[in-house]
């Protein structure tokens, strides 16, 4: 953990100054990923939540593309924002790393320990090799137009292919009452859930549109389709956030203040991060 | 400049002395408040549908509960009853037909592991279709997994209406949550074995996530081991050379995790593959059930009215009945929403009061009331070919108890339930009641 390297000292810092910017980092950065695992754990969890919660909800055509979807609104945000202020390709992997821990703790606190569900019922998906995969992808290439099309759209692929050591062996068959069923039906049947019936289920049904059975093929496919335009916009989201707008508080004669006059009371593009120049040291 | 000093400054009530300087004690109040003691709460919503719907929808009836009460961890309840549906045209508007549905348990979540589940003996793993106007025989196996004393009902999910429940018997487990398990064998020849359902793989998925967790740590360390958020801020605002940022080295690492990251996926997916040689989808088709037959009663009941009177907490209905049998018949029982009110047994007398007797015997003693009478006070038999004006009359605490008196504030006043017969052989013939429901407040 060094306080100084080729950036500093083209900069021409002071070693105080090395230091403190150090300070700062030690100090915002394991907030930045426990702030944006708890936000994301929360969009992640009202997006994508009953598809990530329960193992019989995992199945081969929503799972992948609902948890896709919802994955890259977030994760892309993230790293578009961390690439364009600080260019470090690790957006995705700090967001989701913060999303599995937190869902680590709701899983075994609330769900395990507080409502009693096992957790061969309750564990999450992980996320944390497809965005790896994308980061890297962006840190190849350094376009954002390439992780797009060869980072995000395999995204789902990477998600399902990464989650299916730990969910093979609850789709392996087996006989509850003379039905075969997967495991992971049993376990659903088993520990069951109040108000969350086995017709309830927003999973795959054999229908005209399943095409010769591929549908973790088609998923992955559709998925990452969706994923590539969802990640363009989100990047682009993420420009807004990089370069903040501001304006002087109208509230500020509510508040004890003095009202802005009307050439404060403007959006302005540029009032915050002040540009750092030497005119502004 | 004058900006930043709006922003800053001068929007700060604190700094000017504006905000009360007991706002702390407020915020210590709050806090407080977060710790004050909780009571538990035995119930689950059981009380809180609509009378209206519970009372006109699907009506659990004869249900028993073998081995309820106390239990240790490992012990099993079995549930056994009747579910009956109303014909269509008595099905509430408001509810859909259900078309689709579910049985299962309500009880606080997952303290009971369910074992076996039927509906008209067929298993009912996934959902069954269902038929207005029918009966079903239902069972249900409930494993003790957590101790505790729980309430636990049969309940059917209907589809796009959510879950009508059962009457609910309290059970008292004792032991500790790992003294049972669920177990049994998985594969396509029954190879693996399963010891404990609810840990089955555990190990596995903490593996995997572990894997990863490392994987995405190193790659987070490799980063912020130098320099990283104002320095890397100011450097591209001020336009230090681009390649001090990402350099070549920063590059090979990239590469390097991008292969480790896809060997690790690939070939995790392709053991897994090779590991598990029948991996079936998730299980989804629904089951079709088939009820038992109608029994025909030689009875023909014509709801006319009912009244609930607030002050009495009495619920008067009224109805025609006719006899076109060959035997006389007794009313003995009304039931609704799981609760039974009965006439005393020796009013019916011989084997139909016996018969009432023996169905009430061993019921929780919260859903029976021994109080219906008949308003006119004529309990004679309804002789075969006899039409009779009839009002039962049921006064008791309960209908506040079970929320519903409620009757009299829903914007459906109507009222509903069984009404049970017994000829003087003892055997009983069940007809169905829905009137509309007036109230009287005095």
């Amino acid at each position: 953990m060094a306080n100084s390297d080729a950036i500093t000292q083209a900069l021409n810092m002071s070693a105080n100054e090395e230091k403190a910017y150090r300070f700062f980092d030690l100090i915002v950065i394991p907030i930045i990923v426990i702030v944006l695992g708890a936000a994301f754990h929360l969009h992640y969890m009202l997006t994508a939540g009953d598809w990530d919660f329960w193992v019989d909800w995992k199945d081969r055509l929503y799972w992948p593309m609902i948890s896709s979807v919802s994955f890259v609104i977030f994760a892309a945000a993230v790293q578009g924002l961390l690439w364009k202020i600080i260019r470090m390709p690790i957006g995705m992997t700090t967001a989701a790393i913060g999303l599995i821990a937190m869902e680590w703790a709701s899983r075994y606190v609330n769900f395990h320990m507080w409502a009693y569900f096992p957790l061969s019922e309750v564990w999450p998906a992980t996320w944390i090799a497809a965005a790896i995969f994308v980061d890297c992808i962006l840190l190849v290439t350094g376009s954002f137009l390439m992780t797009a099309l060869f980072g995000a759209f395999f995204l789902p692929t990477i998600f399902v292919l990464s989650n299916y050591p730990m969910l093979a062996p609850f789709r392996i068959p087996t006989e509850v009452m003379g039905t075969e069923v997967t495991v992971a039906d049993w376990v659903g049947f088993t520990f069951q859930r109040g108000g969350s019936p086995e017709y309830l289920r927003i999973i795959e049904s054999a229908g005209m549109r399943v095409l010769g059975a591929e549908t973790w093929f088609i998923s992955c496919l559709f998925g990452g389709f969706l994923s590539i335009f969802i990640y363009m916009g989100w990047w682009g989201i993420s420009g807004i956030a990089a370069r903040p707008y501001s304006r002087a508080n109208p509230f500020a004669a509510f508040m004890g203040g003095e009202e802005p006059d009307e050439k404060d009371d403007k959006i302005t593009p540029d009032a915050y991060p002040l540009p750092i120049s030497n005119d502004n040291k | 400049m004058k900006k930043e000093m709006i922003n800053t400054n001068q929007s700060s009530a604190v700094r000017v002395g504006f905000q009360s300087q007991y706002a702390w004690l407020l915020m210590i109040a709050i806090t407080l408040f977060t710790f004050l003691p909780a009571d538990v709460a035995w119930g689950h919503g059981e009380r809180m549908h609509s009378p209206a719907l519970r009372m006109r929808s699907i009506q659990f009836y004869d249900v028993t509960w073998e081995g309820a009460g106390d239990m240790k961890v490992g012990d099993q309840v079995t549930m056994e009853g009747m579910i009956y549906f109303p014909s269509k045209e008595y099905w509430p508007d408001t509810m859909k037909v259900p078309d689709v549905g579910y049985l299962q348990t309500s009880g606080p979540a997952a303290v009971f592991a369910k074992v076996e589940s039927y509906i008209a003996e067929t298993p009912m793993v996934q959902s069954g279709g269902l038929q207005l106007g029918s009966t079903y025989t239902f069972k249900i196996v409930m494993q003790a997994r957590i101790p505790g004393k729980w309430h636990m009902h049969p309940t059917v999910q209907v589809t796009g209406s959510g879950p009508i429940v059962g009457p609910g018997e309290w059970t008292n487990v004792t032991g500790a949550m790992g003294d049972a398990s669920i177990s049994g064998f998985a594969g396509q020849a029954k190879e693996v074995v399963i010891d404990d359902l609810g840990s089955y793989s555990v190990g596995n998925i903490v593996g995997w996530h572990t894997v990863w967790f490392i994987l995405g740590i190193v790659w987070l360390l490799y980063w912020v081991r130098r320099p990283s958020l104002l320095p890397r801020y100011r450097a591209i605002n001020e336009g230090v050379d681009k390649h001090l940022l990402i350099t070549g080295a920063d590059k090979k690492m990239g590469v390097m995790m991008l292969v480790v990251t896809l060997v690790l996926v690939i070939g995790g997916a392709l053991n897994a593959d090779s590991t598990h040689n029948t991996v079936l989808p998730l299980q989804t088709g629904n089951v079709p059930l088939t009820p038992l037959e109608m029994e025909e009663t030689n009875l023909v009941l014509k709801g006319i009215k009912s009244v609930y009177n607030v002050p009495k907490r009495t619920m008067s209905m009224e109805f025609s009945i006719e006899n076109r049998g060959d035997k006389p018949v007794k009313v003995g029982e009304f039931a609704t929403a799981g609760i039974r009110f009965v006439m005393a047994p020796a009013t019916l007398g011989g084997a139909a009061g016996q018969a009432l007797q023996d169905s009430i015997t061993g019921y929780p003693e919260e859903y029976i009331r021994e109080v219906l009478a008949v308003k006119d006070g004529n309990t004679s038999a309804i002789l075969p070919g006899e039409s009779r004006r009839i009002t039962l009359v049921a006064a008791d605490a309960v209908w506040e108890i079970q929320n519903l008196s409620e009757i009299v504030l829903s914007p459906v006043r109507r009222a509903g339930g069984l009404i049970f017969f017994f000829d003087e052989d003892g055997k009983r013939l069940r007809e169905y009641i829905d009137v509309s429901t007036d109230v009287a407040f005095n």
